[in-house]
């Protein structure tokens, strides 16, 4: 009579339930029906039987949470169970007869919802004996795994929850820990989506026997609980949840939490080498270049030294000790001149691609700056493109790779830039802390010059090894990615550095700085440079006409009004693209450029029917000239349409 | 009053505490893995409020409210507490109402302490473009947030008068909003989600007041019914009277009859779309790797598909290098108007019925079958990167396809259409390894053919078993997962010695050389784009080259379905009239108001190049109606 008053507590369940059941079972029958309603109108669907994945993920645990808190939560929280247990049926009779009850539920429903996808399977999908014997399988043994774990979680009273949400951050942490291969494990393989409803020849007969195992662990849990102590442990869970409760599930979540992340920061990425027989490398510092055919070995061997010339004391000079593979990729597919077309990515570590073959001593010193500017980006950290510091990763690079270069040209050319950006920029010039708005008024490369000469200036006015100091200061410490990082990094700042080893602050610096760049334009080779500079604005107009036609167009107007717009033989470009409604960087490669031979038309460039009423539009007019080796930017705006 | 609120509140700290839980947690999880002062709003902005409707943070939040709701009567009623509130010298609609504004206000407080961590995280970037502050979005951003929780918490607390079959009528409400989606253009104020669909008018924030005055209007009214159901109840040991017992009967009664009238519309609906195929006999074919299930009509075209199935599975096999040999299921019974063909696993599903070449037929089996062998060859692996592989996916097994079953004519259209698209739109490798951006900014189909030419580069470069080597080492043991697009790129071609930057410097190569050798003339531009509103509709107008010469039923017009609960499928449109007027060639096209989201939409026109040929789609651009 081992089961004996079984069939009383029965009656006095579904009489409890019954209709709980029934609505929920209703509930289930109709989201089942409007899922394959949805389904057969689906542009890529492929089988009924892919519903049951909705129904088994979603819906089924949401089913079994309710029937676990009527059948256990609501009971021992109640303290009704005290009623139950004063008849003379054994505890273990009385947690049987839920928990089967509760399993033979939701198995029923999803069994129902399994034979209702195959009756809408038609002979094409022809759903045979060995796809449906998995399919069962597949299902039972996740309805079963989700039942143990609502059965078991239920007898935690308040605390309930707090497990709940606590197995579901466990599983998104483990889902996209890296190291975990989720179609390999117990119900994550089993309700794979690429899988579920196709595989017709091989039981998951592993990952069926991982689920059976934990939902097993699970529902012993379940049984174990309220036995235990004579109930008496049931009795404190069932209590409301007190601050020292709190406190230990507080405790519990920091340390999953910190066991996982200690789990993340074991993985790393693999390290990339290029795989090519057309490399020349060095291993101390470590440079690496790819070149694509042997007869650009010679081209490329030559940039590898010219690398090493300037690496290897810079890594001596800022006591940098470990420095990642400085890789550089020829890139035929690029521009030969247009050194806005020099690549380079974030996620690629230091890797910058170009097409270097026909670069002159200008052109290879801004692929070298490049380089080194992700070089001590890489370093730090990713932390320098930062606004307060970015002028001075810009400035520092390109000053370290023409004081080896030692070029006279190069010198008038970047002075001549920095100049000539300074008609299109409001004072004061805060290289510092206004360095995103400076670099968007007059684009990257003129912002670099700015920097550049400021750096120049720094040296003459404080030496060179202030220069270096600086540089190791702010430039070199590695930031890790996490408040403590950002503090440390805060604390330190530039502002502090720069005052310690200057003897004056940045706004006092730059001010000198901007007297002394205006005085450099009375050098002969600057003067005769920049004279050959327009001086113009690009003017954007965004209009809709009569018949609702959007155009948007550009124009060149001069600076100075009297004078005559002079470009001839220039190319202007005119960039525009969509933006979001909140400032951010745009970068030279988003959106469109219409270029064209530069004239002083009304409407030089159009864009018609690209954007609409309400649209944030970023437009922004570049000229080319020969006297210079990069284009100059002569106007950026953020319109509205309207 | 203020003393039942108090009260309230205090009955609702568990809630507030769970809130301000999973706020420390995302906040936690923020300071360990990332440095806050470089958080800008334009990132902050892309999960929380860009245009549209984020459904993610909408369902969070009615969860929230839901739960809130939840918690104000039912507990009482079960512990028997409402008699003692009852009991007071207190108007019970004054109990009731104090008890919504407690939790109404709470979970305003919530939010406001949540949006102004937020707010207070984003301060901590002193750029002085991506730390720039927007208070106004900020504060529009809580007022929506307030209204929402407003209407679903009256919805919730109406709703908790039926217990589960509240929560269940709710869950139905939602699904039901997903399959009016797939059936209609769009269901409008119906969703309660709508209250949570913002735009931008430059910087200026709007939301649709109509809307929100509409559902504001019905929560009220079922506020107010609420009141008056919650004051008749009594706690659940006093017994059921009358009014509780016919209650329990309307309840049980309506629940059966909308219980039946749904499932019977539902059935009706999926039984009749059901025999449309199952009306029709079907046949079997069995190769040693195949079996063919067709419609007894197409058996000529399955037959001739059977002829030569095994041989070209062979070669696809031989091309892989492949270990395994799957035996596929071939379901040739689909009507399907969007894809030539499906495959997951080791199932296809394709039709016969669409009077294509022999040659079209064996193509799309032999695509598929490629799908099937990247599955069973990478053991899944690519699943997991499906959003930065998608482009290979498509594009090796179009390769491979055509490898065997060369339809020279197609393979050089299709070329000819990711050469011009690819110089026009300037599209970079980096761009294809992100399928859904890259389906947001050019023509989502182009994959087929770039990732083509991508694969046939990879061939080059790489050796002949290179399309097989790169499926086994996406699969291998110990693979590195999570990897972002670039690292797994390099990381699984570098596994056989392959250069990934070698492969691209080919494909672009490949892609130039073939856009200077072609008559770019084929390829008109269109513009001069109008939008203009009628009874029926909106007309849109687009003029093209006369040069050109593309006949009418050539162009088409995607409109892209956006805001929608359910990923679908943009709609297309052919022009309904074409005139020629001074050098130009005037299109028009009828579209659906419901398409058009108050008055903007975002569209592609296009056309083919040839007759049969892909659609060439100039990118994305937004548009706006007169």
């Amino acid at each position: 009579m081992a089961l004996a008053g079984a069939p009383t507590l029965l009656k006095k369940e579904f009489r409890e339930h019954g209709l709980s059941m029934l609505l929920l079972s209703g509930g289930f029958i109709i989201t089942l029906l409007l899922a394959h309603a949805q389904n057969q109108q689906a542009a890529f669907t492929m089988s009924p039987l892919q519903v049951l994945l909705l129904s088994i993920t979603l819906v089924i645990p949401l089913i079994a949470f309710i029937m676990g808190n009527r059948l256990i939560a609501t009971e021992y929280l109640g303290h009704t169970r005290q009623f139950v247990e004063s008849l003379p049926i054994k505890p273990l009779v009385f947690l049987i007869i839920k928990y089967l009850l509760g399993l033979f539920f939701v198995s029923g429903l999803a069994l129902a919802a399994i034979a209702y996808a195959c009756l809408l399977s038609d002979s094409g999908d022809a759903l045979d004996q060995g796809l449906l014997n998995i399919v069962l399988v597949k299902v039972l043994c996740v309805v079963f795994f989700i039942w143990s774990v609502v059965f078991c979680f239920s007898f935690f009273g308040f605390l309930r929850f707090a497990l709940y949400v606590m197995l579901g951050v466990v599983m998104v942490t483990l889902i996209s820990y890296p190291g975990f291969d989720q179609r390999e494990f117990g119900p994550f393989a089993l309700l794979d989506q690429t899988v579920f409803a196709f595989e017709r020849d091989q039981m998951p007969i592993k990952a069926v026997m991982q689920t059976l195992l934990m939902g097993v662990v699970f529902t012993l849990g379940g049984f174990l609980l309220p036995l235990m102590r004579d109930g008496s442990l049931i009795e404190s869970l069932a209590k409301p949840v007190n601050r020292s409760n709190m406190v230990v599930l507080a405790v519990i979540g920091v340390g999953i939490l910190a066991t996982l992340g200690s789990l993340f920061e074991k993985w790393d990425a693999p390290e990339y080498n290029f795989s090519s027989d057309h490399v020349v490398s060095v291993v101390d510092p470590p440079v690496s270049i790819l070149y694509l055919e042997p007869e650009y070995e010679g081209q490329s061997q030559q940039l590898l030294e010219s690398m090493r010339v300037l690496i290897m004391p810079l890594q001596q000079t800022l006591n940098l000790e470990v420095l990642p593979t400085v890789r550089i990729a020829l890139d035929k597919g690029l521009s030969e001149t247009d050194l806005n077309d020099i690549r380079f990515g974030a996620a690629d570590g230091v890797l910058v691609r170009a097409n270097y073959l026909q670069y002159d001593s200008f052109s290879m010193a801004v692929l070298q700056t490049n380089a080194v500017h992700q070089l001590i980006q890489a370093t730090s950290g990713n932390r320098r493109t930062f606004e307060p510091y970015h002028w001075l990763i810009d400035g520092f690079t390109r000053w370290w790779v023409e004081e080896n270069l030692d070029e006279e040209a190069h010198r008038t050319e970047l002075l001549t830039r920095a100049l000539h950006s300074l008609d299109y920029l409001e004072e004061p010039i805060d290289l510092a802390n206004n360095w995103q708005w400076i670099a968007e008024a007059v684009s990257y490369p003129s912002a670099e010059a700015l920097a550049y000469t400021a750096l120049v200036f720094f040296e003459q006015r404080f030496g060179r090894d202030a220069v270096l100091e600086l540089a190791n200061i702010v430039l070199v410490p590695n930031v890790s990615e996490d408040v403590f990082g950002m503090v440390k990094d805060r604390s330190v700042g530039i502002q502090s550095p720069f005052s310690e080893i200057a003897g004056q602050d940045l706004d006092s610096f730059f001010t000198d700085w901007q007297q002394w760049l205006l005085s450099q334009q009375s050098e002969p080779a600057i003067a005769s440079l920049l004279s050959r500079l327009p001086r113009v604005k690009g003017i954007a107009n965004s209009e809709t006409s009569v018949n609702g036609v959007h155009e948007l167009t550009g124009r060149y107007q001069a600076m100075d009004s009297l004078a005559q717009v002079q470009f001839a033989g220039f190319m202007c470009d005119m960039q525009h693209v969509l933006i979001s409604p909140f400032d951010y960087e745009i970068a030279w490669t988003s959106g469109e450029h219409e270029t064209q031979a530069c004239d002083s038309s009304d409407a030089l460039h159009s864009a018609s029917s690209y954007y609409a009423s309400g649209d944030r539009v970023f437009v922004a007019f570049e000229v080319q000239l020969d006297a210079l080796h990069q284009a100059l930017r002569v106007g950026a705006y953020r319109l509205v349409v309207e | 009053m203020i003393a039942l609120i108090a009260k309230e509140l205090r009955q609702l700290k568990p809630i507030a505490f769970l809130w301000l839980a999973l706020l420390a947690l995302s906040i936690g999880i923020e300071l360990f893995t990332a440095r806050i002062d470089e958080q800008s709003y334009e990132l902050f902005c892309d999960a929380l409020c860009s245009p549209g409707i984020e459904y993610a943070q909408a369902i969070f939040l009615m969860i929230l409210c839901l739960v809130t709701a939840y918690s104000l009567y039912p507990r009482e009623v079960d512990e028997r507490t409402i008699d003692f509130l009852h009991a007071l010298p207190i108007k019970k609609s004054t109990i009731f109402y104090g008890k919504f504004i407690a939790a109404f206000g709470l979970v305003c407080m919530l939010l406001l302490f949540g949006y102004g961590v937020l707010s207070l995280l984003l301060a901590f970037n002193p750029e002085s473009m991506s730390g720039k502050r927007y208070f106004a979005i900020d504060s529009s951003l809580f007022l929506r947030d307030c209204v929402f929780a407003f209407v679903v918490m009256a919805h919730g607390v109406f709703l908790s008068r039926f217990r589960t079959a509240g929560l269940i009528i709710y869950a139905l409400y939602l699904l039901l909003i997903r399959w009016l989606e797939t059936q209609f253009d769009g269901v409008g104020w119906v969703s309660v989600f709508e209250i949570f669909k913002i735009a931008y008018a430059g910087t200026a924030f709007s939301f649709s007041l109509n809307v929100m005055a509409g559902h504001v209007l019905v929560a009220i009214v079922m506020l107010v019914w609420a009141c008056r159901m919650w004051s008749t109840v009594q706690g659940k040991a006093q017994g059921v009277n009358k009014n509780e017992n016919v209650h329990r009967i309307l309840k049980i009664v309506a629940s059966v009859f909308a219980f039946l009238f749904v499932a019977m519309v539902l059935v009706g609906q999926v039984l009749q779309n059901s025999q449309v195929v199952e009306a029709r006999a079907t046949d079997t074919l069995l190769t040693d790797h195949y079996r063919f299930v067709f419609l007894t009509s197409d058996k000529v075209r399955a037959k001739e598909l059977h002829a030569s199935a095994e041989q070209q599975y062979q070669r696809l096999r031989v091309l892989l290098n492949a270990s395994e040999e799957p035996v596929i299921h071939v379901n040739m019974t689909s009507e399907n108007d969007h894809a030539a063909g499906l495959a997951q696993w080791k199932t296809i599903k394709m039709g016969l019925s669409g009077g294509e070449s022999p040659d079209r037929y064996a193509r799309v089996l032999n695509h598929e079958t490629a799908h099937v062998f990247q599955s069973v060859e990478s053991k899944r692996g690519f699943h997991a990167y499906f959003n930065s592989t998608r482009f290979f996916i498509e594009g090796m097994a179009n390769y491979v396809s055509f490898e065997i079953v060369p339809q020279a004519n197609t393979r050089r259209q299709n070329r000819d259409i990711a050469a011009v698209s690819w110089e026009r739109q300037n599209i970079q490798f980096e761009d294809m390894t992100n399928s859904a951006a890259f389906s947001n900014q050019f023509n989502a189909e182009l994959v087929y053919s770039l990732g083509e030419i991508w694969s046939e580069a990879l061939v080059d470069i790489c050796g002949k078993d290179a399309l097989g080597e790169v499926l086994r080492s996406a699969g291998r043991d110990n693979a590195p997962q999570d990897l972002s697009a670039m690292v797994f790129w390099r990381d699984t071609l570098q596994h056989f010695s392959c250069e990934l930057e070698l492969v691209n410097a080919a494909w672009r190569t490949k892609l130039s050389t073939r856009f200077d050798n072609l008559d770019q003339s084929r390829f008109p531009i269109l513009d001069n784009m109008s939008a203009v509103e009628h009874d029926n509709g909106i007309t849109i107008s687009l003029s093209a080259p006369l040069a050109s010469e593309v006949p009418a039923h050539h162009y088409a017009l995607r409109i892209a379905k956006e805001s929608k609960s359910v990923a679908s499928v943009d709609a297309v449109f052919n022009p309904d009239e074409l005139v020629v007027e001074e050098g130009l060639q005037l299109l028009t096209f009828e579209v659906p108001s419901a398409l058009i989201d108050h008055g903007r939409f975002r569209y592609q026109i296009g056309y083919q190049i040839d007759d049969g040929s892909r659609i060439y789609y100039q990118t994305w651009r937004s548009g706006s109606v007169f």
